[in-house]
């Protein structure tokens, strides 16, 4: 019979550390210092500067975007059967706009290889402590065989 | 009243056309061409209010191309 309340509107986040109590202006605080510092890149880079109010308004515009982009992934994600989105789901994502997709496709390879070779590295040192445990090995193998004979 | 059949056959060879290894499922077609139907719905709309706002009475080449550049890049799956 009251207004039909969001679950998000009853959640509050702790506000111990005397910061606001809605999540989602801080979310969105968080992304308006980060859009001014880009705001303020492109203006070093191309001389012009950004408004308070332009800066707001991509803030603004970038919060409702993420709102969709959100939507789309889960849909992917869905789609394929999987509650986990990957890095598909996001190349699906950008497909609308050719050159998007082909900058996305590179970053996304080149985390690929970045993952790799982190692996490797993982791998080698694994081997390493295994190497330590080897001439236990041999032992055991002869206790086994003692045992045999 | 306009023709309210759809020329389902026609419309599996075009997408054979475009995609010979694609097949496409039971009855699907018929979504493609409601699709279709929107798609031109849409168009329509957009190169009706292209005309209006150029004060032509008549839809033109000019309206059609210009609008279906908007809503060609609109219908992007």
């Amino acid at each position: 019979m009251g207004t039909p309340t969001s679950p998000r509107a009853t959640w509050t986040f702790p506000s111990e550390h005397g910061q606001s109590a809605f999540p989602l202006q801080r979310l969105r605080a968080a992304f308006h210092y980060t859009v001014a510092g880009l705001c303020e890149e492109v203006g070093q880079d191309t001389g012009i500067q950004f408004s308070k109010q332009a800066v707001a308004a991509i803030t603004e515009i970038t919060f409702k975007q993420c709102g969709s982009f959100a939507k789309d992934l889960e849909m992917f994600a869905k789609h394929a059967k999987r509650t986990t989105i990957n890095m598909e789901d996001v190349k699906l994502l950008a497909r609308r706009s050719n050159s998007l997709l082909r900058y996305i496709t590179q970053k996304s390879e080149e985390l690929a290889l970045n993952n790799l070779e982190q692996k490797e590295k993982r791998k080698k040192k694994t081997k390493k402590g295994r190497s330590s445990d080897e001439p236990a090995e041999p032992a055991a193998a002869e206790s086994e065989d003692s045992n045999m004979a | 009243m306009g023709r309210t059949t759809v020329s389902r056959s026609a419309l599996k060879r075009l997408v054979k056309r475009h995609k010979p290894q694609l097949r496409l499922s039971a009855n699907t077609d018929l979504l493609v061409h409601l699709n279709f139907l929107l798609f031109l719905q849409r168009l329509a709309e957009e190169t009706r209010t292209t005309a209006i706002a150029e004060k032509s009475k008549t839809i033109k080449y000019e309206h059609v191309l210009s609008s279906a550049k908007i809503i060609l890049k609109k219908s992007r799956g």
